[in-house]
C-alpha cells in the first residue's frame, strides 16, 4: 500500500494524514505566534533570508523587468513626434524657468547667510538599484540593493530625483527596504507652500496620500506644492513630496512627486546623527539586535 | 512513462510556475496593478490542480511557496499559509464531490472557501493585534481572486492539459498501482 495515493472519500478518514495536517496547521500557527512575540528576532531572520535572496532576486525579476519594458517601449513608439514636438516646448519652457531658479538661489543663499540659517544637513549619499517591489494589499515597500554594508541607516529618507518616494525601514547587509509614501502606515509631516501650512501626508495604500490635519484649510489651494516640514525631524526641510490634489469625497490629497510607476533607482538621504529614527523599522539589524540574534 | 516519472514533472511544472507568479509580483514596473495583484493567484493555481490531479499538487508545495511568499512580500511569517494549507486540506478532502459535479458547484465551493480562510485571516490579524488592513481590503481579494479561478482552471486546462479525473478513471488508477 505504500506510495499509493489514497481515495480522496478516505482522504480526510486517513487517520496519520489527519494527525500530520493538524500538526503542520499548528506549526504555522506557532510560527505565527513566534512571529508575533519574537518580532525583532523573526525580521532580523527575514532580513537575512532577504539577503541570501538577493542574487535570486535580480536574476528571477529580470525576464519581467525586461517584457514591462519592452511592452512599455511598444507603446512609446505611437505618437512619437507629437511627444517629441510637447518635449521641445516644454523644455523651452523650463529653461525660462531655470534662469528664474538660478535667480532665486543665489538670493535664498544670500538671506541664508543674512539670517544664518540652521537646517538640518543632508548629502546624497548614494544611489540603489530598486532590485524588487514587495507591495502586496498588506503594505507598500521596495528593497533596494543597500544595507548596512553600505552604511544604509534606518529612517533615512529616499526619493527618485523627482521627489520623495518614503524612508529606509528594515536595513539588511546588502538590502533595506523602503516603506513608501503610499503604504498604509506612512505618515509625513509636510507644509504646504506658498502659504506653510502644516499638514500630515498620510498613506493608505492608494496611490496619493491623503492630507491630514491641515492646519488652514482656507490657505489651500488645490496645485500648491507639498514640501516636507522637517517637523519631528526624520525627514529634512523642504523635499518635494508632491502637489494638491483632490479626490471624489474632496478631500485634500497630494499628488505625488515622485514616479512609483517606474521606481528603477532611488537617492539615499544620508541625515545627520542626532535625527535618526530610534525605534527602527520592523526589519532591525542594530548592533544590538544583530548581537542578540543567533 | 511511468506514473510516478509523471507525477513528479506535473509537481516541477507546478512549483515553477508558483515560482513565476512570485517573481512577477516582484518586478519593480508591476506593482500598479493593483487589482490583480491583489487576486491571490497563486492560491487559485494550486487549488485547480488540486481538484483536478491531488497528486500532482501537494500541499506541502503550497506550504512552502506561501512561507516564501510571506517573507519575501513582508507579511506576518506563517499565519496565511496555515490558513491556506487548512483551506486546500479542505479542498483536498472534498475533491470526490467536486468531481462528479458541475464547474459551477467547484467554483462556488472555492469561492466559499477562500472567502471564509481569509476573513478568518482577517479576525486572527485584528486578535493578535497586527496591522490590518481594511475589512473590505480583504473582502474586495476574495472576490477578485474568485473572479480570477476560471481563467486560472482554463489555463490550466489549456497549458498542462490537466482535466478532472471522472470516479472511474480514479478507481483505475487506483486500482493499476
Amino acid at each position: 500500500m505504500v506510495g499509493i495515493e489514497p481515495d480522496a472519500d478516505q482522504f480526510h478518514r486517513h487517520p496519520l494524514r489527519r494527525l500530520v495536517a493538524v500538526l503542520a496547521f499548528c506549526a504555522l500557527l506557532g510560527l505565527f505566534l513566534l512571529w508575533r512575540v519574537e518580532g525583532e528576532r523573526m525580521e532580523w531572520l527575514r532580513a537575512k533570508a532577504i539577503d541570501a535572496l538577493v542574487p535570486s532576486l535580480e536574476i528571477g525579476t529580470r525576464p519581467g523587468e525586461i517584457a514591462f519594458g519592452a511592452a512599455d517601449a511598444a507603446g512609446r513608439l505611437f505618437g512619437a513626434d507629437e511627444r517629441i514636438a510637447l518635449l521641445e516646448e516644454e523644455v523651452k519652457a523650463l529653461k525660462a524657468w531655470r534662469e528664474y531658479a538660478r535667480a532665486l538661489e543665489q538670493e535664498n543663499a544670500r538671506l541664508r547667510g543674512v539670517a544664518n540659517v540652521r537646517s538640518l544637513p543632508y548629502q546624497v549619499s548614494f544611489s540603489a538599484e530598486v532590485i524588487a517591489d514587495t507591495s502586496g494589499y498588506f503594505a507598500r515597500s521596495v528593497l533596494v540593493n543597500a544595507g548596512a554594508a553600505n552604511g544604509v541607516v534606518d529612517g533615512w529618507p529616499a526619493t527618485d530625483g523627482f521627489g520623495l518616494v518614503g524612508r529606509i525601514s528594515g536595513v539588511g547587509d546588502v538590502a533595506s527596504r523602503i516603506v513608501l509614501l503610499t503604504d498604509a502606515n506612512s505618515r509625513v509631516p509636510v507644509s504646504i507652500e506658498p502659504s506653510g501650512t502644516p499638514a500630515i501626508a498620510s498613506g493608505d495604500n492608494s496611490q496619493a496620500p491623503i492630507l491630514e490635519l491641515v492646519l488652514d484649510g482656507e490657505a489651500v489651494a488645490l496645485g500648491d506644492r507639498v514640501v516636507t516640514s522637517g517637523d519631528g525631524g526624520v525627514f529634512p526641510r523642504g523635499l518635494l513630496v508632491g502637489t494638491v490634489t483632490q479626490d471624489a469625497d474632496r478631500s485634500l490629497r497630494v499628488k505625488l512627486a515622485a514616479d512609483f510607476r517606474k521606481l528603477a533607482f532611488v537617492s539615499i538621504l544620508k541625515t545627520s546623527e542626532p535625527y535618526r529614527v530610534e525605534s527602527g523599522g520592523s526589519l532591525v539589524v542594530g548592533g544590538q539586535v544583530a548581537a542578540a540574534g543567533p | 512513462m511511468d506514473a510516478s516519472g509523471r507525477k513528479w514533472i506535473y509537481r516541477l511544472a507546478l512549483a515553477l510556475a508558483l515560482a513565476l507568479i512570485l517573481f512577477t509580483g516582484l518586478v519593480p514596473a508591476t506593482a500598479r496593478l493593483e487589482s490583480i495583484a491583489n487576486a491571490d493567484i497563486a492560491f487559485c493555481l494550486v487549488a485547480a490542480w488540486l481538484v483536478r490531479r491531488p497528486e500532482y499538487a501537494p500541499l506541502w508545495l503550497l506550504v512552502a511557496f506561501s512561507l516564501a511568499a510571506e517573507i519575501v512580500y513582508m507579511l506576518p511569517i506563517g499565519l496565511w499559509s496555515a490558513f491556506a494549507f487548512a483551506a486546500a486540506y479542505f479542498l483536498r478532502g472534498n475533491v470526490d464531490h467536486v468531481r462528479t459535479l458541475p464547474f459551477v458547484f467547484e467554483w462556488l465551493l472555492f469561492s466559499s472557501v477562500f472567502l471564509a480562510a481569509s476573513v478568518l485571516y482577517q479576525i486572527s490579524l485584528v486578535v493578535f493585534f497586527v496591522d490590518a488592513p481594511p475589512f473590505s481590503a480583504a473582502l474586495l481579494n476574495a472576490g477578485v481572486t474568485a473572479l480570477f479561478y476560471p481563467p486560472v482552471v482554463l489555463a490550466t486546462n489549456l497549458a498542462f492539459r490537466l482535466r478532472k479525473q471522472t470516479p472511474v478513471e480514479a478507481a483505475t488508477i487506483g486500482a493499476r498501482i
